[in-house]
C-alpha cells in the first residue's frame, strides 16, 4: 500500500519523530511507523497529535531540535495547520522535515477538491508529486535530503490513488536514527519579530530560487522519440501513470516527447525555458489543480486547464485521460460515453450504531428542529434528515451558535437547535469553537456524540480512550471535566441505547436554554463504537405478526438489518446487533423482544 | 459505516497506473448484482469473463451469499464466488494455485473456513 510505502521509507531514512491526526486517504501513513517502530524496537516517538496544528508543531519542534521529522495528514487537515505551515517555511528547519498532505481528487472522501501543491507554492516550499507507490517510497530520501540541504520543510504530496494503491517494493534496511542532537537557541531565528521575518522572507525567496535551479529535479523525458518532436506532454502524480498506460497500449505518442514532472513546485526555471522553446504543442495532465500550467509564464502554446482542454474538476481517471490524448494528438474531439452516474448504494450507519440511537432519540424528541453536524460516520444522519450542515472539522458548534444569533432576534417563533459531534472531531476543534459560544450567549443543545474513537477513518484511539498509537497507556481524558471546566451549567451523560432516557434528556435540555439564567445545554451520548466491542450474541428482537409492513422503520431507522419483504418487516439475524434500539422504532410496537 | 459501492481493480504486469479503463477488463467479479450495471462498462466487449454474485441464475452466475450462510460464515461469500469463477476452463489460475494463496495470506484461524467456502464454490461449478 502506498502509505506504508511511504512510512517504511520514513522509518528507512531515521526519521525520530511522526504525527498524524486521521484523514482518508492518508491514515494509515502513521499507524505503519507505529508497527514499524513496534517490530523493530525503535526508540522513536510516533503520535496521534489531537489536530493537525499540533501535529504539525509537534513534528516541526523536533526539527528544530536536529532529528529527522514528519507530519502526515490529508489535503484538508493542512488547512488546520496552515498557520504553523506559513510561519515554518520563514523559520526555515534543521533536521529534514517532510509533509506528507494526501490529496483526494474525485473526491472520493473529502470536503473539497483542493491541491496541497498550491498550498506548497503560497507557503513557498517546495513539494514532490509521486506517480505510484514506488515513487512514494523512493521521493523520501532525497526529500529528506533538500530539506536538510537548505533548512526548508519540503512537502510530499500523493493523492488517493498512490496512498490506496498496492505495489511489489523491494525494501531497505532500517538503520535507526542519527546521533543525538539537541535544541540550539536562536531567537532572531526561532523567535522572529517582524523586523526578523523580512530577513528570512528574503532568505527563503532565495533558496526557493535555487530548488527551482537544481538540476537534480530537472523533469526526466520518459520516452525516446526517433526525431525531434515538436509536440510533448507533461504529467506529474498518478495522472503520470496514466497517460504513460495509454500511451503504450495504443499508437498514440510516437513522435511525441513525455515529461515526468517529481518536483511541480518550483518547477526547475531552465525547463520552463526549454520547452517554451523547444515545443509547439505542450498538453500539461495533473491534478487537481494546473500547478505546473501555471508556473509557465506564456500559454499561448500550452493545451491545459487554463484553456479548459483539461477538466478542472473531479479525478483524472484514464477514461478521462484518453479522450484528451485523442483530441490532443489528432486536433478532433471525441467523447467516450460513459454509463451515467446511477446513484449506487448509498452508505448508512451499521447496524447497532451507537449514532442511529441518538439521532433517532433526537428527531423523536424534537422533529422540527435546525441540525447543524460535523464531520465523522455520523454525517451519514443526513440519511435520517437529522444533519442539515456540514461545512468542516468541528464548525457544528459554532455554526449552532451563529444560527442562534441570527435567528433569535428576527424570528419570533426560534426552532431548536441541536448541534451534534462526534467526541475525535469535538477534541480536534470543538472545544475553542464551545468556549466562543458559551462565552457569547449562544443556546443550543450540543450532543457529544462519545463512541470513544475516530470510527470512520479506521478506528483510531482518541484522546478519550486511554490508549496511544503504540499500544501504550494514557490516562484518558475526562471529558465531563474539561466542559464543566469551561462553565457549562447543564451537563449531562447518557447511554443512547436508552431512547427514553435520551428523549427525556433533550426535553430537559431544552427547558434549560429557555430559562433566564440557561445556556448551552450539552449532552453526552456515550456508547461504544461496535467495531472496538467483541460481538456477542446477545438476544435478538423479532416481528410480531401486528406488522403491517409500513416501512417506517426502514425509511427512519434505516438499519441495515431491517428489510421489507413480503409486506412485512424482516430482521437478517445475521448482521442484527441485538441492540434492540429498533423496538423504539415501530410506531405500532411490532418489534419486540424475544426473550 | 456500511453498504457503499466500493470498486477495486487488480492488474498483473509491468503497468504504470493503478486504474482500469473502460473495456480493458479480462474478468469481472461482481460481488453484488446490483453493481453489475454500474460497472461492466470496465470489462473487454468481447471475450471477457463476468462472475455474478446472484440470487437469480444467469451466465456465470452463483448465489454465493446463500452458500457462505449455509457453511457457517457469511463473510466468506466472495471466496466462493472465486472459487466458482476458478473452476471455469477459460480462468487463467487453477484451483490450486489459488488455494496456496488463500493459505498465505489468511489468518490462521480463517484458513480451514477459506478454504472450504472456496472450494464449495468450486465444486458448485458443473
Amino acid at each position: 500500500m502506498g502509505n506504508e510505502a511511504i512510512a517504511r521509507a520514513i522509518v528507512e531514512h531515521g526519521c525520530f519523530l511522526a504525527a498524524s491526526y486521521p484523514g482518508t486517504p492518508a491514515s494509515e501513513i502513521l499507524s505503519s511507523i507505529a508497527r514499524l517502530k513496534k517490530e523493530y524496537n525503535l526508540d522513536m516517538h510516533v503520535e496521534w497529535s489531537v489536530n493537525e496544528k499540533c501535529a504539525f508543531e509537534v513534528a516541526l519542534s523536533a526539527s528544530y531540535a536536529g532529528y529527522r521529522a514528519v507530519v502526515a495528514m490529508k489535503q484538508v487537515g493542512l488547512n488546520v495547520a496552515l498557520d504553523p505551515l506559513m510561519s515554518a517555511a520563514y523559520t526555515g528547519t534543521i533536521g529534514g522535515f517532510i509533509i506528507c498532505s494526501a490529496d483526494d481528487p474525485g473526491p472520493h472522501s473529502s470536503q473539497t477538491e483542493q491541491d496541497s501543491r498550491m498550498l506548497a507554492m503560497f507557503a513557498k516550499i517546495p513539494v514532490f508529486d509521486p506517480s505510484s507507490p514506488r515513487d512514494a517510497y523512493k521521493c523520501i530520501l532525497p526529500a529528506y535530503m533538500l530539506s536538510e540541504k537548505y533548512q526548508i520543510p519540503v512537502m510530499v504530496r500523493p493523492t488517493t490513488r498512490v496512498c490506496h494503491a498496492r505495489q511489489n517494493i523491494t525494501t531497505n534496511n532500517i538503520n535507526g536514527f542519527y546521533s543525538a542532537v539537541s535544541f540550539e537557541k536562536n531567537p532572531s531565528r526561532w523567535a522572529a519579530t517582524p523586523r526578523y521575518r523580512y530577513d528570512l522572507h528574503k532568505l527563503l525567496n532565495k533558496k526557493i530560487e535555487k530548488i527551482s535551479l537544481e538540476k537534480k529535479f530537472y523533469p526526466l523525458q520518459w520516452n525516446k522519440t526517433p526525431k525531434k518532436a515538436h509536440t510533448c506532454i507533461i504529467a506529474s502524480g498518478v495522472a503520470f501513470a496514466h497517460v504513460a498506460d495509454i500511451i503504450k497500449d495504443t499508437s498514440l505518442g510516437d513522435s511525441v516527447d513525455i515529461f515526468k514532472v517529481l518536483m511541480p513546485y518550483p518547477l526547475n526555471k531552465v525547463f520552463i525555458k526549454t520547452i517554451l522553446e523547444s515545443y509547439k504543442h505542450i498538453l500539461i495532465i495533473e491534478e487537481p489543480y494546473g500547478i505546473i500550467e501555471l508556473q509557465f509564464p506564456e500559454k499561448k502554446h500550452i493545451y491545459g486547464k487554463s484553456n479548459g482542454f483539461v477538466p478542472c474538476e473531479g479525478e483524472l481517471t484514464p477514461d478521462i485521460i484518453e479522450p484528451i490524448l485523442h483530441h490532443f494528438f489528432h486536433r478532433k474531439k471525441t467523447r467516450r460515453k460513459l454509463p451515467a452516474n446511477l446513484p449506487g448504494q448509498r452508505p448508512s450507519l451499521c447496524p447497532g450504531c451507537p449514532h442511529r440511537a441518538s439521532f433517532f432519540a433526537i428527531k423523536k424528541a424534537f422533529p422540527n428542529a435546525l441540525y447543524p453536524s460535523d464531520i465523522g460516520c455520523y454525517t451519514l444522519g443526513i440519511n435520517l434528515g437529522v444533519v442539515d450542515t456540514c461545512l468542516c472539522m468541528g464548525a457544528s458548534i459554532n455554526q449552532a451558535s451563529g444560527l442562534f444569533h441570527a435567528l433569535s432576534k428576527n424570528t419570533k417563533q426560534q426552532p431548536p437547535i441541536i448541534a451534534t459531534i462526534g467526541d475525535s472531531t469535538f477534541l480536534h476543534s470543538g472545544i475553542p469553537a464551545l468556549i466562543n459560544a458559551h462565552y457569547n450567549g449562544a443556546r443550543f443543545i450540543l450532543v457529544i456524540l462519545d463512541n470513544s474513537t475516530t470510527a470512520m477513518t479506521g478506528n483510531q484511539p482518541t484522546a478519550l480512550s486511554g490508549i496511544r498509537v503504540d499500544g501504550s497507556r494514557s490516562k484518558p481524558l475526562d471529558l465531563e471535566k474539561v466542559i464543566e471546566g469551561l462553565g457549562i451549567a447543564f451537563l449531562k451523560n447518557v447511554d443512547p441505547y436508552r431512547v427514553p432516557d435520551m428523549i427525556n434528556t433533550l426535553k430537559e435540555a431544552a427547558l434549560f436554554l429557555q430559562k433566564p439564567d440557561g445556556g448551552i445545554a450539552v449532552i453526552i451520548a456515550k456508547h461504544p463504537c461496535l467495531m472496538n466491542i467483541p460481538k456477542t450474541r446477545s438476544p435478538q428482537p423479532v416481528i410480531s405478526n401486528s406488522c403491517t409492513g409500513c416501512g417506517y422503520c426502514v425509511k427512519h431507522f434505516e438499519c441495515p438489518a431491517l428489510s421489507i419483504t413480503n409486506g412485512k418487516c424482516e430482521i437478517n439475524t445475521l448482521s442484527c446487533t441485538g441492540c434492540g434500539v429498533c423496538i423504539h422504532a415501530c410506531p405500532i410496537g411490532a418489534i419486540t423482544m424475544d426473550n | 459505516m456500511r453498504g457503499g459501492s466500493v470498486v477495486s481493480f487488480i492488474k498483473i504486469g509491468d503497468f504504470f497506473s493503478p486504474l482500469i479503463r473502460s473495456k480493458q477488463a479480462d474478468i469481472l467479479f461482481v460481488l453484488s448484482e446490483t453493481e453489475l450495471i454500474q460497472n461492466q462498462h470496465f470489462a473487454r466487449p468481447t471475450g471477457s469473463q463476468i462472475y455474478i454474485n446472484a440470487k437469480e441464475p444467469r451466465k456465470r452466475s452463483i448465489d454465493a451469499d446463500s452458500l457462505a450462510v449455509r457453511l457457517g460464515s457469511p463473510v466468506t461469500a466472495n471466496l466462493v464466488l472465486l472459487g466458482f469463477a476458478c473452476a471455469h476452463p477459460d480462468f487463467p489460475y487453477s484451483h490450486d494455485e489459488i488455494a496456496q494463496c488463500i493459505r498465505k495470506i489468511s489468518t490462521a484461524s480463517m484458513v480451514d473456513q477459506n478454504l472450504k467456502s472456496f472450494y464449495e464454490g468450486y465444486y458448485s461449478f458443473s
